[in-house]
């Protein structure tokens, strides 16, 4: 028979529960066992450190990081496909066939580059990304300082920064999950 | 590691750690679990002597580990300061 905890405390290891990686269960087990034995004044500050310890092993999971960059990935696809309804409407045809080209081939690129982090890793994302973002970067040159301003090159230029902002969270996400990996892999 | 390295045969509860560490639990347990991945620290289950308690999990260094924080403790790199600070 165990002693009965207070609801706080309860609530506040059933949540580092929730948040930890299900491999590194026996561990919260571990701790949840060890607040029963901490003296009644600390128990709240130990409960705390539980949920402090589950974010960070959760936040330091590559399985994490890897979803996060997926879907980071596929979310840029949809908010691209998204602009376009959104603007296509109001250019010309010509304007129209450029963005919907320009938009297909991005959609496209974010879908196999989530499709390769996937199937190879976040190394497939940098890879990937580094090369697109390097491009992006040329044609944001090309369209802000090529010509003078025009309500479609302002559009053009949004929906590359747009692209560049989302490809630098992902290859952020992937650089940090392939450091995570590699220390993983030096440790054991 | 080097708590650890005080009472190498001995087996020491998390809690223990804290106080002799002065590191808190939301730190502790990340490093101890890096400490268990690198084959440096083992762990078990001890039955709690007190009635109506759980059983407890407790550590001790691995030959590997022992090694390693005589390393430590000989060599004189900086050992970082891991005082409670604002960390839980």
């Amino acid at each position: 028979m165990t002693r009965r905890r207070n609801p706080k405390l309860q609530r506040l290891i059933v949540l580092a529960f929730k948040i930890a990686p299900p491999e590194r269960r026996s561990w919260f087990e571990a701790m949840a066992a060890e607040l029963d034995h901490v003296p009644q004044a600390e128990q709240m500050h130990f409960a705390a450190g539980c949920v402090l310890a589950a974010c960070r092993e959760r936040l330091g999971s590559p399985q994490f990081l890897l979803a996060a960059a997926r879907c980071l990935l596929i979310g840029g696809a949809m908010l691209w496909a998204a602009l376009n309804i959104r603007f296509a409407g109001r250019m010309s045809v010509n304007g129209t066939l450029v963005l919907e080209a320009y938009g297909y081939v991005t959609a496209l690129l974010f879908l196999i580059g989530a499709s390769a982090t996937a199937r190879f890793g976040s190394r497939a994302t940098i890879g990937l990304v580094t090369p697109v973002i390097a491009l992006l970067a040329v044609a944001a040159t090309y369209v802000g300082l090529g010509g003078p301003p025009t309500p479609a090159s302002a559009l053009y230029l949004a929906l590359i920064l747009e692209n560049l902002a989302v490809l630098s969270c992902a290859l952020a996400l992937a650089g940090a999950a392939a450091r995570f990996a590699t220390v993983r892999k030096g440790l054991n | 590691m080097l708590a650890l390295l005080e009472r190498p045969q001995d087996w020491c509860y998390g809690y223990e750690l804290m106080e002799r560490t002065g590191i808190a639990s939301g730190t502790l347990y990340p490093m101890l679990i890096r400490l268990c991945d690198q084959g440096n620290l083992e762990a078990r289950w001890v039955p709690s002597p007190h009635e109506g308690r759980p059983p407890r999990h407790a550590y001790r260094l691995t030959p590997s580990g022992l090694a390693l924080a005589r390393t430590i403790q000989t060599s004189d790199v900086p050992i970082a300061n891991l005082g409670k600070g604002f960390a839980l």
